[in-house]
């Protein structure tokens, strides 16, 4: 290809239409950024967040809030404008980028990993309103910031162990034993056998078997220790080892592979539905996949059997709360909004669309039989999960778990050393 | 590409008006107008760039939390956090493994690839396509492909062609330190490597056939040149695309995080895996833009020392 200097016909570029041109420049470039930082946001109802509308930052999909919002809408006349973003570290830094630049939606979602908004004032009190009444009370405490409530939680979620029925009978075995000890056993058994006994997702730090076993240890010890930890009057070390310990056994004792640090959450999934895995560590939102991936599939879910017998323990965790902008732009439609979330239709509504377990006590779910273990188990408050249990630096204390784990599982760390790592990492964050 | 200015007329190269000196109003505008043409990009680099690395360096210096509206000078202390966290260091030492080992072993692979992809045999543009291919995909979702390419379980795809080929017990790919290493580079060179053997292959189709016509007259092997027309005439090539694998090596996330999500342990985190852990999921801004800062600067560095050894390379072939 060759460029030739000499043609000039070329029309030269006057001076208005180059300014004219730069600020038709100036102002697509405006609207494209503009829009680039509102790109998020769509309507759900028709609503623009003006007069008689209420903005709603969701990390649940419009899909699975469309039902609920229109319900709202169609009730009390008031629109939604509707923005979203993925859980969790997304949803996070989202709502935290929009929060400090004052365009924070007037109802957002309230978790674990964002509590720390509470302390910069960007959360509303809702401490005495009406409709948090009929909130389960393991909600309520997980909504709870010193003594005040911040937002509305009306679900739950449980896992515990799911197991393939064949492969149990191919063992003499129809359900899970009632004892740490007799599941150890039982996967023993089944490795004799040549079946892979049990998997949990190392790889995605998804240790479901253990929190279970470590609710259920602390319920008949005690009482649970996550704020005693945080105060300085006890240690991970002093309350975590025998149950960890117990629960490593799975890999000192190479009932579970080292494999497992290799695969996803979807992974040990698709071989349990394929049957080369007799149990894994499963919550409810893998019962679907299972029923689709294998129709024929025979399967149940129980709780986590305990250290001592009869102290089976579910993992889980109250779902995350709706809760109002401290500086919201609407903030009567907002509460007339959270008030309207809280009411038995909207939360029959919910449960129908998202397939939670709905723990409020003036509206009683009805679920499928292949969940209603784990529904049952939701409903009575025995779950037990620590990330949402530690008032602070659970992100942190989270991902040096799981590297510790990692390591445990690899054999370069000591079961009984993990909890004491706990502890120093605590006292440094602390410190800082 | 052949620009030809030598017909250009005579007053535009001189840049003279007719009958003399332009007056400097005129040339003051035109300068003017000449520069208003940058100040699109200026403001995109100021406000996209410049603005977020000064607020960057400020709240390195902070204890910011991302959440909480007060913030406090902290002095030295995130940075010196920095160099006592093992997570980042060995975040940064896999990094500069990864880096490097993909730069060396995409270059070595891709120069030969390019050369073979440059001769004419049946199905070329096919092959080309072939290899071009897995840049076409994102990193992140080539990561997750392999996952179940590379999953250490007897029922992973490599493993069971082993077992049933070779009767070889399963591998851990993405299970074993080591392996998971070597598994999360082999990904990124496979992933690599078709797209700069098509930029070296580009390079070569603008090497004039008579050098090698020439040198065939006088006797040389195809291996010497290789080695004395090819190679030296591709140093070009090599800058280029030795600079986008540094870069693309030194800032990578998604592979890794799909493939291995850091693990085992802290084996295959990276500098970017780390910023973000750290600065959003952790809540720790000051850290994370500590971290940014100091990353800006290393990578700077290293790209400075590549930029500075390829460009003596290319003198010393031309």
């Amino acid at each position: 290809m060759s460029i030739n200097h000499n043609d000039n016909s070329t029309p030269q570029l006057s001076r208005r239409r180059f300014v004219q041109g730069s600020l038709m420049a100036a102002v697509l470039g405006g609207t494209a950024l503009g829009a680039s930082a509102c790109s998020t946001s769509t309507a759900a109802s028709g609503g623009g967040g003006g007069k008689g509308s209420v903005s709603f930052f969701s990390w649940d999909t419009q899909t699975v809030m469309k039902p609920v919002l229109d319900l709202f809408t169609k009730q009390t006349g008031t629109s939604v404008s509707f923005s979203y973003a993925p859980p969790v570290p997304q949803y996070v830094s989202t709502l935290q980028t929009r929060l400090q630049a004052h365009t924070g939606a007037d109802v957002f979602i309230l978790t674990a990993e964002d509590k720390q908004l509470v302390g910069g004032g960007f959360v509303k009190d809702l401490t005495g309103q009406k409709f948090l009444e009929p909130m389960n009370s393991a909600n309520k405490d997980f909504m709870t910031v010193d003594g005040k409530v911040y937002g509305l939680s009306i679900s739950s979620w449980a896992g515990g162990i799911m197991y393939n029925k064949e492969l149990l009978a191919k063992v003499g075995a129809d359900a899970l034993p009632d004892s740490w000890d007799g599941f150890l056993k039982l996967c023993g058994k089944l490795k004799d056998k040549g079946i892979a006994p049990y998997y949990d997702s190392a790889h995605d730090g998804n240790f479901m078997a253990l929190w279970g076993l470590l609710g259920g240890y602390f319920d008949n010890h005690g009482g649970f220790p996550d704020s005693d930890i945080f105060a300085g009057k006890a240690s991970f070390a002093d309350t975590w080892t025998e149950p960890l310990v117990a629960y490593c056994k799975l890999y000192t004792e190479k009932l579970t592979p080292k494999a497992v640090l290799g695969l996803t959450s979807d992974q040990v999934v698709s071989e349990f539905a394929n049957g080369r895995v007799a149990m894994f560590g499963a919550g409810t939102w893998n019962v679907p996949t299972v029923q689709k991936s294998a129709p024929h599939l025979s399967f149940q879910t129980e709780a986590i059997p305990g250290i001592d017998k009869g102290t089976s323990y579910w993992t889980g965790a109250a779902s995350p709360g709706y809760a109002i902008n401290a500086k919201a732009k609407n903030p009567e439609a907002a509460l007339k909004f959270l008030q309207f979330l809280a009411s038995p239709a909207a939360v029959g509504a919910y449960g129908k669309s998202s397939g939670s377990i709905t723990t409020t006590s003036d509206y009683t779910p009805s679920f499928a039989q292949s969940v209603t273990n784990q529904a049952l188990g939701a409903r009575s408050g025995k779950i037990y999960l620590p990330v949402v249990a530690w008032p602070r630096h659970s992100n942190e204390l989270i991902q040096e778990f799981n590297t510790q784990m990692q390591q445990m599982v690899q054999g370069s760390v000591k079961p009984k050393d993990i909890p004491a790592a706990l502890d120093k990492k605590l006292k440094q964050l602390d410190a800082k | 590409m052949a620009i030809q200015t030598s017909d250009l007329p005579t007053r535009a190269r001189a840049g003279t008006a007719p009958g003399g000196a332009r007056p400097a109003r005129r040339r003051l505008r035109e300068q003017l107008t000449t520069q208003a043409f940058l100040l699109p990009i200026a403001l995109v680099l100021v406000v996209l760039f410049l603005v977020p690395l000064a607020e960057s360096v400020y709240y390195s210096f902070t204890d910011y939390s991302g959440s909480s509206p007060t913030r406090h000078l902290v002095g030295l202390r995130n940075y010196r956090q920095i160099f006592t966290d093992p997570s980042v260091l060995t975040g940064l030492g896999f990094t500069l493994l990864y880096a490097v080992a993909t730069t060396l072993i995409v270059t070595v692979l891709a120069i030969p690839l390019a050369v073979i992809l440059n001769r004419r045999f049946p199905g070329r543009s096919l092959v080309r396509a072939a290899f071009f291919f897995p840049a076409v995909p994102s990193m992140a979702i080539l990561g997750l492909v392999w996952t179940f390419v590379l999953s250490p379980l007897s029922s992973g795809v490599i493993n069971s062609v082993l077992g049933s080929l070779f009767g070889v017990g399963p591998v851990p790919w993405l299970s074993d330190n080591t392996l998971a290493k070597v598994s999360v580079i082999v990904v990124g060179v496979w992933a690599q490597t078709g797209w700069h053997a098509v930029l070296y292959l580009a390079y070569l189709q603008s090497v004039p056939r008579d050098y090698y016509e020439a040198a065939t007259i006088d006797g040389a092997t195809p291996r010497q040149q290789f080695f004395r027309i090819t190679l030296p005439l591709l140093a070009p090539a090599m800058t280029v695309s030795q600079f986008l694998l540094l870069i693309n090596g030194l800032r990578v996330y998604d592979l890794p995080f799909t493939l291995t999500a850091g693990g085992p342990g802290y084996d295959t985190y990276t500098i970017t895996q780390v910023l973000v852990q750290r600065g959003i999921a952790e809540g720790d801004y000051g850290l994370g833009a500590a971290l940014g800062v100091i990353f800006l600067i290393a990578v700077a560095a290293v790209l400075s020392l590549q930029l500075s050894v390829t460009r003596r390379l290319e003198r010393r072939f031309r």
